[in-house]
Formats: C-alpha cells, structure tokens, sequence
C-alpha cells in the first residue's frame, strides 16, 4: 500500500473539478444573457433615409445626427420602459446639455407626437421609422435602447434598456466627456462642425 | 342519431379552430423551391435576438417577423447564404447563429469537446494499460501452480505482490492438508 502514497493528490481532482464548476455557475448567476454586446460599437452609425417624426415631408439622412457626441434612443408609445426612460431623457438634455436624437420605432405618428407634447420632447430630431428597418440597421431587438456616438459618428457605446441618472452617471457620462476631450483636439471647438 | 350531430358539432367546432390557426401563419412566395428550402433553412439555423433560445422561424416576436422579411428580400435579391449571414452578423454579432463561425473566441466552443474526449481517452487508456501490466506481473515471479491458477481464471490479480505471495502459501498449505486427509 505505501508506494500508492505519492499519488494521493490525485484522489482530489474531482473535487478540484466540482469547485470549478460551481464557480462558473455562480458566476453565470450574475450574468444578464437578454443583453446582447452590440455588434456595432466601433462601426460608423448607419446610412439611412426616413422623415422626420414632426415633418412628415422632411427627409432625414445620417447628416442629421453627425456632428456632435450625441445619445441616439430608440423608443415607441407601445414600450413601457420608454415611459420610465423619457423623464431622466428630459433630464438628461436640460441638465447637461446633452444633445439627443429620438428614433420613433415602429409606431404611429400621431401617438407619438401625442406623447411627445404630453411628456416633453428632450429629442433634437425625431426620426420615423416606422418600418423599423433602421432598427434591424442599427441591430436594434427591443426598445429603448441607447447609442452613443462621437462626432464622427461612429457608434461608441451601446445601453439596452432605461437609460436612468444611474446608468448615465456610471456608464455614459465618463464616455460622454472623453469623447469630448477628443473631439476638442480634433477640431479646435468640439461642438458644432455642422 | 345524437350521437351523430354531436360528432358532427364537435367536428365544424374543431373546423373553425383550424381556420384561426391558419390566419396567423405567414406566407411569402418564393420563386422556385430550392430559394423556399433555403428560407427555411436559415430561419432555423438564424437566432431571434429578442428571444433567448428559439430561432427566427419559430418565434413570435415581432422583431423575428421582421428579420424574417428581411431575409425573404435578401433571398429576393439573389443573396447567398453566406452574405446574408454577415448581415445579420454585422447587425446583432454572433448571438444570431446558432451554428458560430470558427474564430479564437469560439474555438473553446467548437474543438473543447473534441479536446475533453481525448483527455478522456488518453485517462482511460492509461488506467486499462496499468491494470493490465499489473495483471501480467504476478505471473513472473510466483510458483508454478499459482501460474496455472492465473492462466485458468484469465482474469488480472488485483493483489499487490505481498499478498499474491501470501494467498499462494495459504494456497499451498490448504493443498497439503488436503492430502494428508486422502
């Protein structure tokens, strides 16, 4: 029996094995598997035609929300989190002058200019898209959600789901300001190249 | 006769059940079959996004009819498999195929299976080949008619040396009182 001695470690592989295990799963305990990392951060933001939400007659293209480090959101009347986003929008927009972009997705006009004058409009423009074939562009699955892009327009950031003061303290505001800070060096003032 | 009209009523009422389930279902029209067998295809093999795990052709959600649009337009537009995957790649990233390109980030996913097989095997064969050394040992070094012993049984000794020793004088004194009985 003695010479099996130096080979005992082995009798604790499989609870060396069952640990690990356990700590993949715990860690999977944490995990938010609804939200999906974007496949565009890092991609320049779509090439698009659609109206305006407010002017039907308006044609709106990519030149519309270039020019700055903006939020584009994508929201509808039928989505109860847009509801609960739009306060902290406004909030967002006034607060920190913020510019914001809306992309009405696959609604109808006139509740949602109804909506718009209800709850405040904290949108520079609206785009209409009532197809929703920005959205499948911009690999939208379900609103809101949140981009953010730089004044190149290329998409930087993602956010599924409410935007609210926390998500914007935590995540876009650190991303917000360095975009800035580039933006500056880039072209001297930062904000308007339009 | 009641018997009857009751089959009969349960037959028109089960008639217009099937009706409403055929309303919901989507029809596109495909130019020939082979296009409508690719449709099928990639509608199974593409993930809805919104939905954890069911595919395009079996999710309700509305963002899987409308990538199910899209892809009938793609089809339409003479698309191959190929570019019609890097569409949606490019849109919603790899979530969307259920079968995931080959890239570092997904060898773990394609080949770890294969590499935890032959973990396995390489155990496996390992601990056979040890045992059987040790089934083979005891055959060199003990007396005659512990050999024949082995050779009849076939099976290896789990003994260790010692205690083959000891069994085979435990063996032989058995064999010897035996005999003085006869």
């Amino acid at each position: 029996m003695t010479e099996k001695q130096p080979k005992r470690w082995k009798l604790f592989l499989p609870l060396i094995g069952f640990v690990l295990v356990c700590g993949f799963l715990y860690q999977g305990l944490r995990m938010e598997p609804s939200k999906l990392p974007s496949a565009l951060v890092g991609k320049p933001f779509p090439v698009f035609s659609l109206p305006s939400l407010k002017d039907d007659t308006q044609l709106l293209d990519r030149s519309a929300v270039i020019g700055e480090v903006a939020l584009v959101n994508v929201w509808a009347t039928w989505c109860p989190s847009c509801r609960v986003e739009h306060r902290f929008l406004n909030q967002i927009a006034e607060q920190f002058d913020m510019p914001i972009y809306g992309i009405n997705y696959k609604d109808e006009r006139a509740k949602a200019l109804q909506w718009l004058q209800k709850l405040g409009d904290p949108y520079r423009v609206s785009i209409f898209d009532e197809e929703g074939n920005l959205g499948i562009d911009l690999g939208v699955y379900g609103a809101p959600e949140t981009y953010l892009i730089d004044h190149e327009g290329m998409i930087r950031y993602k956010h599924v789901g409410v935007v609210d003061m926390d998500v914007w303290r935590d995540k876009l505001q650190p991303i917000v300001e360095e975009l800035r800070s580039i933006a500056v060096v880039q072209n001297g003032d930062g904000v308007t190249r339009k | 006769m009641k018997r009857h009209i009751r089959s009969a009523l349960i037959f028109s009422v089960l008639l217009l059940a099937g009706f409403n389930a055929v309303a919901e279902i989507e029809i596109h029209q495909f130019k020939d079959a082979e296009t409508e067998a690719r449709f099928v295809q990639l509608s199974d093999e593409l993930r809805c996004p919104k939905c954890q795990n069911t595919n395009l052709s079996g999710s309700d959600a509305p963002i899987a009819k409308d990538l199910r649009n899209q892809l009938v337009r793609l089809l339409k537009e003479g698309k191959t498999d190929q570019e019609i995957q890097h569409y949606m790649l490019d849109r919603y990233g790899d979530f969307v195929l259920y079968r995931p390109v080959v890239k570092k980030s997904t060898w773990v996913l394609w080949f770890g299976p294969l590499v935890l097989l032959l973990i396995g095997v390489l155990i496996a064969s390992r601990l056979i080949a040890r045992k059987a050394i040790k089934g083979r040992k005891p055959e060199t070094g003990i007396e005659a008619d512990t050999e024949t012993d082995q050779s009849e049984t076939g099976y290896p000794s789990a003994l260790t040396d010692s205690e083959q020793q000891r069994l085979s004088k435990l063996m032989q004194s058995n064999d010897t009182t035996g005999k003085d009985k006869t």
